[in-house]
């Protein structure tokens, strides 16, 4: 009984740690009128793109997801 | 762009259809360059990014950019663009008319899933002769849309463009208000409950009801304000994790 009672306790306590407060997206990242470096890397078929590369006339859309895999 | 590789990428798109491309950024190098690592993220999270959209214009520069409070809540490409000042014509629209106006109502997507976040358009269109008052103008009812309350969504503010000025001679007051066409939007974000989800399998639709005010006048008279019903339909689509 008191070895499941110290091991909920870490369990919370681990818990605890790795909570963070909370990020203000706002801040991160290249703001509106910021100018941003280019890059070069492959694509699903191997491909190499970049932002200038995927531009269409009005210019690129480029989303940032967590992943594919999961 | 993630921190898959491009294998993973490749097993991805072809399982939901994506022809556009999928970056690779392995080590989340990109991520890490444009100081967007979620950097409470553990395990196999570790290098993701705070998950966001970026609209950058040829010569490299930002035009608009969308960062979600949470990793579902994703705004649609067409929205994104509505919002920049695009002339994006909407998804299937229908029209309405009221006394003094017409509108036509549109979407900027047809298809949503839950999470996603899209652009109600109303395109207003005063009838000959006719003005309507702008939000702020006191002393008559201005135009205002209100969207009936559900659980299935959340509601932005509404947008509103620039109105023009009025001058009333007999008056001699000048107003604000819209005297030709004009795009009004307004963003809606469909929620994530289990219950939308299972909706969104069956590819059910989802109609947003709501009212547009207002009130107008021409160079001699003013009419009385007139409330007209509003209503789109969007069809549901399951959320891709």
């Amino acid at each position: 009984m008191r070895a499941h009672v110290i091991a909920l306790v870490s369990v919370a306590a681990a818990g605890l740690a790795s909570a963070q407060a909370p990020v203000d997206v706002a801040t991160l990242g290249p703001k509106v009128g910021a100018t941003v470096s280019d890059f070069t890397l492959a694509d699903q078929r191997g491909q190499p793109q970049s932002l200038r590369l995927a531009a269409g006339s009005k210019g690129t859309m480029l989303v940032f997801f967590r992943s594919a895999d999961w | 762009m993630s921190y898959d590789s491009p294998e993973t990428l490749a097993a991805f798109a072809d399982r939901h259809g994506i022809t556009y491309p999928l970056v690779s950024d392995p080590g989340s190098k990109v991520i890490d360059a444009w100081g967007l690592r979620n950097q409470a993220a553990r395990g196999r999270e570790e290098g993701i990014p705070h998950p966001g959209t970026f609209l950058i214009d040829r010569s490299l520069k930002v035009l608009e950019r969308a960062f979600e409070q949470a990793y579902q809540e994703r705004n649609t490409a067409a929205s994104l663009l509505a919002r920049i000042g695009g002339a994006v014509p909407p998804d299937s629209p229908t029209d309405v008319a009221g006394g003094q106006l017409t509108a036509t109502l549109g979407v900027t997507d047809a298809v949503v899933p839950p999470g996603g976040r899209t652009t109600l358009i109303v395109d207003l269109k005063p009838k000959p002769n006719m003005h309507v008052y702008a939000p702020g103008q006191e002393g008559y009812i201005p135009v205002s849309i209100a969207l009936d309350p559900s659980a299935d969504f959340k509601v932005q503010p509404a947008k509103f463009p620039a109105p023009g000025t009025y001058y009333f001679g007999p008056l001699k007051e000048t107003v604000q208000v819209y005297d030709k066409p004009v795009r009004i939007t307004q963003d809606v974000t469909l929620a994530l409950s289990p219950e939308l989800r299972k909706r969104a399998t069956a590819k059910e639709t989802l109609v947003i009801t709501g009212s547009l005010t207002y009130q107008a006048c021409d160079d001699k008279v003013c009419y009385r304000p007139e409330t007209v019903p509003l209503g789109w339909s969007l069809t549901l689509t399951p959320f891709i994790r």
